[in-house]
């Protein structure tokens, strides 16, 4: 490949100036992917340690922080164009809210939820 | 700039590998630019929408026919045209074929044929998933429609099929199964078609070309294809529950097991709201290009236009449930949904404000495309209206399964969308074709269809109050609902004369535009605004001889016409001057190819062998897999083809992830 | 194929890139993945939404009367098992996405490693997957026995299917690579792969939460 292939290249975003070497980038996340894994398998073994009402939560904080770290670094949100990021978002945005509601409806979220 | 072009290792399967890059597989590059070849191979983003075009009126004419035996059953009370079950096939066909086989097709072959011209791009991003996606969405039609014959007959559970409704207990032949999976795959084009359009306004705009200078038709057809994006995977989930409910024995609305029916419609719904607007919305987009052009003004408020539309689109998601006021959702639910509904009346007011605004005070000519532009803006009202009697949940309850909700929906979908559409045929007609429809025919053309329109939905409302039924066979001479219902069988035949000299407009058209020795319309026919008018008529195979520069919005408008002191548009160039020529060479094309076709004829098959005889599925899936590698292996442009100087293999590969 | 179409004023000069020229910089076929991913959000949601909705109304069903949903995953799931699973899926985006960095690196041999084991772990998460659902029959939940197994089985075997195509997708891009026709100067093609294989381990993120773990 020419060098004036990689100029065309730079500019869709500085990540591929020189392709620079995240792999260690990838193995730290990848490190705390598992880290996160290994909490949300612990909360299974009550009878060790019981998070109670907390459970809920604490899973799906586990879960929104790996989402994150996915798109982020592995799937490059972090460094490439917002218009991708926005593409997503838009539909993540629209899935939460148009099944929250309809959940909702149908008393998903409790007796005492109004409808 | 290098690329390098390496020696290829032979294929883990054996298969032959040659030392060039030609296709694998045995379908050779087609190459003829003319005759059936060149339109079954074609990924010309003009042929294939006027493929859509051509095959979404056949459909038109079809669905029309259904249509009108729904109204000779209902011409008299105890009508016996149709039986009951046969009248549950009819009409719900007529529905299911109007909605994804007429307008949205119809919709799309505006939106493959202008959106790159509108943005100035010589075709669409994606050549070849573009002519996918029409394929797709020709052996869907076609499959949904050999339920006829094939199966038992058609499917019989109204066009958004309520489960339980649809299941095998209540619908035991095989016309939902093919509902279900014809929708399915007409889903898969037109979701290839929205990525495809998405992509191509975005990453394909001329030079200067901001998103707000581009034309407000290509502003609709984007907020239209974002809404297809995200709605189509919901009804594609409903559509795979309801599949296997009636294919595997799954239990998704099986009520005796506890499911819950409500399900279906919400699923329904939300795709089905959002559904509406991508109906209306690009009639809107035609008309909002028609009404400037012939008011000799540009649009009224066009921020407004646009973000009125992006509005529309936004609140769409969130009105799906005003269509089950009457289920028991709940007075919370109905409440917010009430309100939702009352506010999106805003946005589309805005609309009809603007277009108003721009023909005020302007120089009218009252040509036929605008006629029937000014036909929508005055039926959508209408239609608008008794919608927003329907947000009134208290009066929805009453109006809920009667001819008053008919009425609404065809004066918002045939006198909104379909005139609008028709409005589009008659201004672009000349681009497209290289000659003029008839004008003195389109005008009784459009005023058959206004006055047959008007005689057939109108009593409708009245019908509707008066109590009758939707989806009931039949009423009693005692009913009372005898004379309006034979005034509105009346009105078919008013639209069928209307439709059928649209026909022979077509034919007499061009059959006078040969004997006159083929005389060219010109580049610009209309003194119009937008880019698709400074290229010649009909659109040469390569479109823009050069890829013009966009310095403001309507910039093709500006080139001609400057403004005096008092604001009033004075002549500054010569349309001649300023259009481009077509006579451009060497320029660099995609190459066509069959694999779409083999591809998407694959999955009528796999359709037919869940139904009948699992052994089909296999031909069905090879034909895909050939497709896909076929597809993958064929380089987008042919190394023969070049006019430039370099290989492309390696961009064209690029594709198959896309495919992915 | 892109770069005919978003040629510029001039046919003078091409890249080979597809990304050089259009008007956001992205390549199309990037921008159609993330769209396409974006669209893909509302499948898995409504069939996620589904599963919630019909695991909520489980003592609804025959048979299932007495059932404790909140001991649910106890009784049914092998959570140990799973984890393993999803632990395996999670690491097969670490090997894909050091297979991209590779080839954009230009070192194909180490890309075609990355590559196999990705491929590998995926289909090592599919053996698991089929493992589960067999053990689940011999137990008497099949996929026609109630609205629970049929939610289940949907939402699993949809994720399911797209892995079986990422490992498809993966296996082909091997095989062009092997052919070379996969050189770095298709490095984005790889990575546009490698996008919707992390997508289907985000997805899978999700399912493991919401139908495994939480009670």
């Amino acid at each position: 490949m020419s060098t004036t292939t990689e100029t065309t290249h730079g500019d869709h975003g500085a990540a591929h100036e020189e392709h620079p070497n995240r792999d260690m980038t990838y193995v730290k996340v990848a490190i705390i992917l598992a880290a996160i894994t290994g909490l949300e398998t612990f909360t299974y073994f009550e009878s060790v340690f019981d998070f109670g009402a907390a459970l809920v939560p604490v899973l799906l904080v586990c879960m929104t922080a790996k989402f994150y770290l996915i798109a982020a670094y592995f799937m490059h949100l972090r460094w490439d164009k917002p218009v991708l990021r926005r593409a997503f978002l838009t539909g993540i945005v629209i899935a939460l809210s148009v099944y929250a509601v309809t959940l909702a409806a149908f008393k998903f979220f409790g007796e005492g939820m109004p409808r | 700039m290098a690329i390098v072009e390496r020696e290829p290792l032979a294929l883990t399967t054996g298969e032959p590998s040659n030392g060039s890059l030609e296709p694998l597989g045995v379908l050779a590059r087609p190459s003829t630019k003319t005759g059936w070849r060149s339109w079954v191979s074609t990924v010309d983003h003009k042929k294939i929408g006027i493929m859509y075009g051509v095959t979404a009126l056949f459909f038109f004419f079809v669905a029309g026919f259904e249509a009108t035996l729904i109204r000779l059953q209902l011409a008299q009370p105890n009508g016996t045209v149709l039986s009951a079950d046969l009248y549950n096939q009819v009409f719900t066909m007529h529905g299911v074929t109007m909605v994804f086989l007429v307008i949205m097709p119809m919709a799309a072959a505006f939106a493959n044929y202008l959106l790159p011209l509108q943005v100035g791009a010589r075709d669409v991003a994606f050549p070849r998933l573009n002519a996918l996606s029409f394929w797709l969405f020709l052996f869907g039609g076609v499959f949904l429609n050999t339920s006829w014959v094939i199966g038992g007959g058609g499917p019989d559970c109204g066009w958004f099929c309520y489960a339980p409704n649809s299941g095998v207990v209540f619908s035991p032949t095989a016309g939902v199964d093919y509902y279900t999976l014809g929708l399915l795959i007409t889903g898969v084009a037109s979701s290839i078609g929205a990525i495809n359009l998405i992509v191509t306004v975005l990453n394909l705009r001329a030079p200067g070309m901001s998103l707000f200078r581009m034309p407000v038709f290509t502003w609709m057809q984007l907020v239209v294809q974002m809404l297809l994006l995200f709605s189509l995977p919901v009804i594609t989930v409903a559509l795979f529950l309801l599949t296997f409910d009636r294919l595997f024995g799954a239990n998704f609305f099986n009520v005796a097991q506890g499911a819950d029916p409500l399900l279906w419609q919400h699923l329904f719904w939300i795709f089905g709201h959002p559904e509406v607007y991508i109906l209306i919305l690009p009639s809107f987009g035609i008309v909002s290009e028609v009404i400037p052009v012939f008011s000799r003004k540009p649009i009224y408020g066009y921020p407004f236009m646009v973000f009125s539309g992006i509005a529309i689109g936004f609140m769409g998601w969130g009105v799906w449930a005003h269509h089950m006021f009457a289920s028991g959702i709940g007075p919370i639910s109905v409440a917010a949904f009430s309100l939702a509904t009352m506010f999106i009346a805003v946005p589309t007011g805005v609309k009809i404000l603007n277009w108003m605004a721009t023909m005020w005070g302007g120089r009218i000519r009252f040509t036929t495309a605008m006629l029937f532009a000014v036909g929508l803006v005055a039926m959508f009202t209408i239609g608008g209206l008794s919608g927003v009697t329907h947000s009134v949940a208290p009066a929805d309850t009453q109006q809920t399964d009667t001819y008053y909700i008919v009425a609404h929906f065809h004066y918002v979908l045939f006198g909104g969308a379909l005139l609008g559409l028709f409005s589009g045929m008659y201004f672009w007609w000349p681009k497209a074709f290289g000659h003029f429809l008839d004008e003195k025919l389109g005008k009784a053309h459009f005023w058959l269809m206004i006055i047959g329109f008007n005689l057939t939905f109108g009593p409708m409302h009245i019908l509707g109050l008066q109590g009758m039924s939707r989806r009931i066979q039949t009423y009693q001479a005692t009913d009372g609902l005898t004379f309006w219902n034979r005034v509105a069988t009346f009105g078919v035949f008013v639209i069928a004369a209307g439709m059928l000299l649209f026909l022979y407009n077509i034919g007499s058209s061009y059959r006078s535009w040969k004997a006159a020795g083929r005389p060219n319309p010109g580049a610009d026919p209309w003194d119009s605004r937008s880019l698709e008018w400074s290229i010649p008529s009909p659109t040469p195979e390569h479109n823009f001889d050069t890829i013009p520069t966009v310095r403001a919005a309507d910039d093709f408008w500006h080139r001609k016409y400057g403004e005096d002191e008092h604001g009033r548009a004075v002549r500054i160039a010569a349309t001649e001057d300023v259009v481009q020529k077509g006579d451009a060479t060497g320029v660099h094309l995609p190459s066509p190819s069959y694999y779409p076709l083999v591809l998407a004829a694959g999955l009528p098959f796999i359709g037919y062998g869940l139904i009948f005889n699992l052994l089909l599925v296999i031909p069905g899936a090879l034909l895909v897999l050939w497709g896909v590698y076929g597809w993958a292996y064929e380089p987008s442009t042919e190394p023969d083809d070049h006019h430039g100087d370099h290989g492309t293999a390696a961009a064209a590969h690029e594709e198959e992830t896309s495919v992915g | 194929m892109a770069e005919t179409l978003a040629a510029p004023a001039t046919d003078a000069h091409h890249d080979d890139h597809g990304h050089g020229h259009t008007i956001t910089g992205i390549s199309n076929e990037k921008l159609a993945m993330w769209l396409f991913l974006g669209s893909e959000c509302l499948l898995f949601g409504g069939l996620i939404s589904t599963f919630l909705l019909y695991r909520k109304k489980l003592n609804s069903f025959p048979g299932f009367e007495n059932a404790e949903i909140s001991k649910l995953g106890a009784q049914l799931f092998d959570i140990p098992f799973t984890s393993v699973s999803s632990f395996v899926l999670l690491m097969s985006s670490l090997t894909m996405v050091l297979a991209v960095s590779s080839l954009q690196r230009r070192d194909e041999q180490r890309m075609r490693i990355w590559l196999l084991a990705t491929a590998l772990l995926g289909a090592s998460f599919i053996a698991g997957q089929i493992y589960e659902f067999t053990a689940f029959v011999k137990e008497g939940l099949g996929f026609t026995t109630n609205i629970f197994s049929s939610a289940f089985f949907t939402l699993t075997g949809f994720h399911g299917a797209h892995v079986v195509i990422g490992i498809i997708i993966l296996m082909t891009m091997f095989a062009m690579s092997l052919q070379g026709r996969l050189g770095p100067e298709r490095a984005e093609a790889l990575e546009i792969a490698g996008l919707y294989w992390h997508f289907v381990d985000v997805v899978w993120v999700v399912v493991f939460v919401v139908v495994y773990l939480i009670k």
